[in-house]
């Protein structure tokens, strides 16, 4: 199986992509590089991905080739009765408005709308919702993309950025991307087709890391990479448990029916990035289409590129906004949806996650967690459900802050 | 007026309102060139249901009263009095979609076809557990018949939006008047066996207001357990795929208990079912699900069986047994193609499967009372799905230390080359 991730304050990881019908004799990566994070892919579709080492300004190719090996050894045989079955139908895709929520993230935004230019097939319609702005820059920004669509939502909050922009929205599908992320080309036709389905009410892609240049890209990588894997999967509400939905992907990279409204109701505004609970809208929204018995599909194939936090300060902030998010989160599946599943989920992160991490951390165990960056997450568990009355007060008295 | 092309038949008891919300819908479906009637069969309805014909409809509509005598009855009435020679049925709880009158007439283009329409349930907002399930059994239906590949069956009839030419209605002789329930399933058994071939319209839809309540659905499921005797003694080769023949596996034990009570004990049983159906509501408040699915199960099976023993007068043994019969398999290689097994299939047109690789055996498709005929489309979605794994096996278990690992960009390419050296 794949080698661990070597990790030390002082080496960064190349991140290197490998066509499975077409490996290199060798591979160059910039000297400084100790290690790579190898993405596989075979006729576009990503397979696999590993850890190589590399010496010199070189990967090990024996090193790597023997990683390739273990990593494909089963698909091998499902590509071999894919090949026999030949290609599947060509699916009728449904048409979609690509959205993206941004807030005073200029450059990072220049680079998705140049992703989202370059989309095959391009979206039949572009909005871009600024969140609750300081300053004009997004504005400016989306001005030079003429027939995107800028919105303006003064109610702060990501959550309620992603309401807006299924209000907006003409199209019957919203597939929603981070400013801080670009998709392939590729993207949104692997996103849409699981909309064939009328069950599906959601789709969610794989994220991968554009760089891991600094340890807290790559702690962040490690320790709550956006990647669910590379197989397609089916969620489906009368089966699968919704309250464990954080399997199901993330909204950096997802898709949504505009009729999600109706069966599963609004994004909780008290939730997510913007607020004071940090995250967890889009996860709630995942356990509530799943508990009114709709499906979420990932799909593998639909690939985006985050580009991480970069530095150790940012990432503490992001790792604890995760620990505060996913409480108030369960805070909300609790109290307004009377989901006692909750309470069962929460004990058990717990008791098989975070406590035997933390006893490995403060011993010092070798390839453990920083301890402060475990420290920060309990400490957001614990902020989490007050977080989620805050807001859901401020919200309710009308109180908005900028 | 000019003689109709198409005859839509609707049978309707006591429910005025969704009748009228039923005409209104078919009223303002156009296909150009088409000429359509519709029949509304209002079957022993007292709450004046013939006046909605009173209003200027912009199709021609006839209303047919008859004193109660069943559905099935009442779908005979409309189709002996159509004039079209295609006929549309349709229930009084469902509003078309734009498109549903062009689909069924365009899915007719090749003869003897029945086509079988979408319904996707409206279930008005409810969000309650039952109403998740009742969805859930509807879409899983409908996603079963839109894989291209799907083996079509006497039970993929559904009576409320289907289609046939009024000739293949009439040469099979119409419903049996004498069943209440499953009526659709019987028809559907006789049209297989007359050869007909069933088509799937998605585009045919229509909303299905759905008001089933799980008191409803119990009630329904005892109706099904006694047309099922009905239907394995008219027709003894279907018994084996009926509930009534299957093993009880998918029941816990308590369903298993609460199944002999319904046979042998039938007042007992009826206080262990109450006593279940109290605990149901309180596992939903609790937001089991699992286990509130395992219930509901356990009380469907219990109303079925008490169904069943009733119309058996408790006397299981008497139940109807299929004819033995040797299955037939006709034993298919693999190796050539995919183009070329389906080709094979379609020439034979077998009722069972022996799917092989070489020497290897893959599976094995037995033959499907009161299915259609194996056919070449099959194939892909047999192996795609239920054959996927064990075809996987008998392709790495024939060439696989053959295979070198990471040099393999296109397996099969090899597979190929080293099979035409054997």
């Amino acid at each position: 199986m794949a080698t661990t991730l070597q990790l030390s304050r002082s080496v960064a990881t190349a991140v290197v992509q490998l066509d499975i019908e077409d490996v290199p004799s060798e591979l160059r990566v910039d000297a400084g590089y100790r290690q790579a994070l190898v993405i596989v892919r075979r006729r576009g579709a990503p397979v696999a991905q590993f850890y190589a080492p590399a010496a010199a300004d070189r990967l090990d190719m024996q090193e790597l080739r023997r990683a390739l090996d273990a990593a494909i050894a089963e698909s091998r045989w499902r590509w071999a009765v894919n090949e026999y079955l030949g290609p599947d139908p060509p699916h009728v895709l449904p048409a979609a408005t690509v959205a993206i929520c941004t807030r005073e993230r200029p450059e990072d935004l220049t680079r998705a709308l140049h992703a989202v230019a370059a989309l095959r097939p391009a979206p039949a319609e572009v909005l871009v919702i600024d969140n609750n702005p300081m300053t004009p820059r997004t504005q400016e920004v989306v001005a030079s993309f003429p027939s995107y669509r800028y919105v303006r939502e003064d109610r702060r909050g990501l959550d309620a950025a992603r309401n807006r922009a299924l209000a907006e929205a003409t199209s019957p599908v919203v597939a929603f991307t981070d400013d801080d992320a670009a998709p392939e080309p590729a993207w949104l036709g692997y996103l849409l087709q699981p909309f064939s389905d009328p069950r599906v009410l959601c789709a969610t892609g794989l994220t991968l890391p554009l760089e891991l240049e600094t340890p807290a890209q790559e702690w962040f990588e490690r320790l709550s990479p956006f990647s669910r894997g590379f197989d397609r999967r089916l969620f489906d509400g009368t089966r699968d448990d919704p309250v464990s939905v954080a399997r199901a992907g993330a909204g950096a990279n997802m898709a949504l029916r505009r009729s999600v409204l109706e069966h599963a109701g609004p994004f909780d505004e008290a939730l997510d990035a913007g607020t004071e609970t940090k995250s967890g809208g889009d996860h709630e929204m995942f356990g509530r289409i799943l508990a009114a018995g709709f499906r979420i599909v990932y799909e593998p194939r639909a690939v985006s590129w985050h580009r991480h936090r970069r530095t150790w300060e940012e990432l503490r902030e992001t790792i604890r906004g995760y620990g505060v998010g996913v409480y108030a989160m369960w805070t909300r599946r609790l109290i307004v949806d009377h989901e006692l599943g909750v309470l069962r989920h929460a004990s058990r992160w717990l008791r098989l996650e975070q406590v035997p991490r933390l006893w490995r951390s403060l011993w010092r165990r070798p390839d453990s967690v920083p301890v402060d960056l475990l420290l920060e997450e309990l400490r957001g568990c614990l902020a989490g459900p007050r977080a989620y009355f805050t807001a859901t007060r401020r919200i309710r008295d009308g109180v908005e802050r900028r | 007026m000019t003689r109709p092309d198409v005859s839509i038949i609707i049978p309707t008891h006591n429910r005025r309102a969704s009748a009228a919300r039923a005409l209104q819908a078919l009223s303002v479906q156009c296909c150009p060139g088409i000429a359509v009637e519709v029949i509304l069969v209002a079957d022993g309805c007292t709450d004046d249901t013939a006046s909605v014909a009173a209003v200027e409809w912009p199709v021609f509509v006839r209303v047919l009263e008859q004193p109660r005598a069943g559905a099935a009855a009442a779908r005979n009435r409309g189709a002996a009095a159509a004039a079209g020679h295609l006929l549309i049925f349709v229930d009084d709880d469902v509003e078309v979609l734009p498109g549903f009158l062009a689909a069924h007439v365009e899915a007719h283009a090749a003869t003897d076809r029945v086509v079988i329409g979408y319904l996707p349930p409206q279930l008005q907002g409810r969000r309650d557990l039952f109403a998740v399930m009742l969805r859930a059994w509807w879409e899983a239906m409908f996603e079963r018949m839109r894989d291209p590949g799907h083996r079509f069956a006497y039970s993929d009839l559904l009576t409320g939006n289907f289609s046939l030419p009024r000739s293949l209605f009439e040469r099979v002789g119409g419903f049996d008047e004498t069943l209440h329930c499953h009526e659709d399933y019987e028809l559907g058994y006789r049209l297989i066996a007359a050869g007909a071939r069933f088509q799937f319209a998605p585009a045919a839809a229509g909303w299905h207001h759905e008001c089933t309540d799980l008191a409803r659905s119990l009630r329904r499921k005892r109706d099904e357990g006694r047309a099922d005797v009905a239907l394995a003694r008219r027709h003894p080769g279907l018994t084996p795929t009926l509930p009534l023949a299957r093993p009880h596996t998918h029941l816990t034990r308590r369903g298993r208990v609460l199944r002999h009570l319904a046979v042998a004990y039938p007042t007992r049983g009826g206080i262990a079912e109450a006593v279940c159906r109290q605990m149901l509501s309180g596992l939903e408040a609790l937001r089991l699900r699992i286990r509130w699915r395992l219930l509901l199960n356990d009380l469907l099976s219990y109303w079925y069986m008490r169904g069943v023993a009733e119309a058996l007068n408790g006397k299981l043994g008497e139940l109807p047994r299929a004819p033995e019969a040797m299955p037939v398999l006709h034993p298919l290689d693999l190796r050539p193609g995919l183009a070329h097994a389906s080709a094979e299939i379609d020439s034979v047109r077998p009722e069972g499967l022996s799917l092989r690789w070489g020497s290897l055996v893959i599976g094995t498709v037995p033959p499907q009372p009161g299915a259609e005929p194996l056919q070449g489309r099959h194939l892909r979605s047999l192996l795609r799905t239920r054959f996927a794994a064990a075809f996987r096996g008998a392709l790495a278990l024939a060439y696989g230390e053959r295979l070198p690992a990471s040099r393999d960009s296109a397996p099969l390419h090899e597979l190929t080359r080293l099979n035409d050296a054997r």
